[in-house]
């Protein structure tokens, strides 16, 4: 295996410098924190749609995915399809409108208003702390490929990351994450799409992948099917994929994730919001032939590497000539940045409006909350430097991403679907059944190899907690007495929103 | 931990189990019924969004292609394809 050459090298520099050089540009004249956590509002859709799906691919998703699809199969692409689609239609017609009229910065900040403080920090503090948990995970997959490919040592390739994904992200806020994420999709889809082509060249095309894989493995058929039976022993079984996947991770993180709706909120326009889900959704159909196939091609060409994340590293080294090469690392850093520079604009912002300014200073103004915004950027973009060491010890780190995420999302998605959807939950109830969820992930995971048959079961743990949750806050909401309703009049979800109330 | 864990697993085990029989002996092939199903549902739903269609500015219907349910619609159907073939 070979590392990368210097005109690869030079590629990857000029490229860093120049999506920092951009956003440095673009942060120039942000005066209030709507300027720097919403991009003023006057961002494009296409844009927001663009890096609404670069944003959730992130390095993670390259390395892991493909690296699930070198292990499981077509089964990936769960997570880009019924995984993503049907959850971003009704993020499109119903919350993101809904978000953007209430004109809002954050969801526990809608939360807090439909239920009260106590739901509002309490989700603020964990979605915070996850998205600092968070970047360590991916600067460390940063970290592993420029140290395996550039020849960086670790701990100097997770500092170089952090400094400069931290560096143009303090500057620029949200509008030069956005920017910057629409460039970085195009680089990140050429990237995928050269190696597909030359990965479908060197193993002989789809007849040629096939051959390959039934080579290694005789008969096995479920490595072409998206729908995998109840004994598969990977965490992908379709009833895992509908009850877990499609119908509690994929909405909680579609209607329910800071990072990616806070670009939506920053659109100009209620419809805007929405053509930037439905533009974002247009493109994750093509997401997985560009990642899960190569995941594929990957088995066929290198049965015998030892895990599934070596996979993309793997094929980048070994196909691909000089030149090309450095195109599609930088589209891997690119990956990354647009995933890191998310985490920490929606990180700072959660903890500027939902902790700072309405627990510690609540007269603040929109300069103050965003000289915060930025100092917190940057705080937490040192403090997630130490975290990739701790990632290092996932296996699989788009596991490790979907177990974090399983412990909360359920809950999270029962309180917001409940608050918006139904007038009689109460606070006590959104509290109740938040606490109720929270801790049975927790018991189910501590627990899950004695009760669950699949291996990372956590798209079942998502699955429980989000039913535990709603059958609290339904009987806490009950025995409590029925919010106001000037209230829920303004704050749940009415089929015509022009009507009068 | 080791006696939370054993608790845990005489509690819920057996229901984990029944479960687990239960939804092993759908065959596949109903299952990928299922998930074209639900596709087609949400298109549905989707169709029915009337006021998707008219510009509240103006008061006008949206000329087709600025109807933002044709490409809602569009994408669906591509996804219940692909899980039709592939399923």
């Amino acid at each position: 295996m070979e590392r990368l050459s210097t005109v690869d090298l030079s590629i990857v520099v000029l490229y860093l410098l120049a999506m920092m050089i951009l956003a440095l540009v673009i942060g120039r004249g942000q005066k209030t924190d709507q300027d720097y956590f919403l991009g003023g509002r006057k961002l494009k859709w296409w844009m927001v749609g663009m890096s609404m799906v670069v944003s959730d691919i992130g390095a993670l998703e390259l390395i892991g995915v493909a690296g699930g699809a070198f292990i499981v199969g077509a089964a990936m692409a769960n997570f880009d399809w019924i995984g993503c689609i049907p959850a971003m239609m009704l993020a499109a017609f119903i919350f993101v409108p809904f978000f953007w009229r209430a004109g809002i910065f954050t969801i526990p900040e809608y939360l807090g208003r439909r239920f009260n403080g106590a739901v509002r920090t309490t989700l603020a503090l964990i979605w915070g702390l996850f998205m600092c948990a968070q970047l360590g995970a991916f600067l460390y997959a940063a970290a592993v490929a420029m140290q395996s490919l550039m020849g960086i040592p670790f701990a100097l390739s997770v500092v170089i990351t952090a400094l400069v994904v931290g560096g143009y992200t303090v500057v620029g806020g949200l509008r030069a994450v956005v920017i910057t994420d629409a460039i970085q999709f195009v680089v990140l889809f050429v990237g995928s799409a050269l190696i597909l082509g030359y990965g479908l060249y060197a193993i002989g095309g789809i007849d040629g992948m096939v051959a390959a894989i039934d080579t290694e493995q005789p008969g096995r058929e479920s490595f072409f099917h998206l729908l995998l039976p109840m004994d598969t022993v990977h965490p992908f079984s379709w009833t895992a994929v509908l009850f877990g996947l499609a119908l509690v991770l994929s909405p909680a993180y579609w209607i329910g994730n800071q990072a990616i709706i806070q670009r939506n909120l920053g659109t100009a326009s209620e419809r805007d919001a929405k053509k930037s889900v439905l533009f974002g959704a247009f493109l994750k159909l093509f997401i997985p032939v560009i990642i899960v196939v190569p995941g594929m091609i990957g088995f066929g060409l290198y049965p015998t590497l030892d895990t599934g994340d070596e996979v993309f590293p793997h094929l980048l080294k070994n196909l691909l000539p000089t030149g090309v090469r450095g195109i599609v690392f930088a589209a891997f850093i690119a990956a990354l940045m647009s995933s890191v520079d998310s985490y920490l604009n929606s990180a700072s912002t959660l903890w500027t409006i939902d902790i700072y300014k309405r627990l510690i200073r609540k007269d603040a103004t929109p300069q103050r909350c965003m000289v915060v915004g930025k100092t917190l950027t940057a705080v937490f973009v040192l403090a997630a430097i130490p975290l990739a060491w701790l990632a290092a010890g996932f296996g699989n780190l788009f596991d490790y991403m979907q177990t974090m995420l399983s412990l909360f999302q359920g809950p999270t998605l029962a309180i917001i679907l409940l608050g918006m959807l139904w007038k009689r939950a109460t606070g006590a109830g959104a509290l109740g059944g938040l606490g109720g969820g929270l801790i049975t992930s927790g018991l189910l995971h501590f627990s899950a190899n004695r009760i669950f048959t699949a291996a990372d079961p956590y798209l079942y743990i998502a699955w429980w907690s989000f039913v535990v949750a709603i059958l609290v806050t339904v009987i806490v909401s009950l025995a409590t007495p029925p919010p106001a309703k000037s209230v829920t009049d303004l704050l749940c979800y009415r089929r015509n929103p022009d009507a009068p109330v | 931990m080791h006696r939370f864990e054993s608790l845990m697993e005489r509690i819920l085990a057996p229901a984990a189990e029944g479960l687990f029989q239960g939804f092993h002996a759908i065959p596949m092939s109903a299952v990928k019924a299922l998930f074209v199903v639900l596709l087609l549902s949400m298109t549905l739903w989707v169709i029915t969004l009337t006021r998707e269609a008219t510009d509240p500015a103006t008061g006008r219907r949206y000329p087709l292609f600025r109807d933002l349910r044709l490409w809602a619609v569009l994408i669906l159907l591509t996804q219940a394809l692909l899980y039709g073939l592939l399923g």
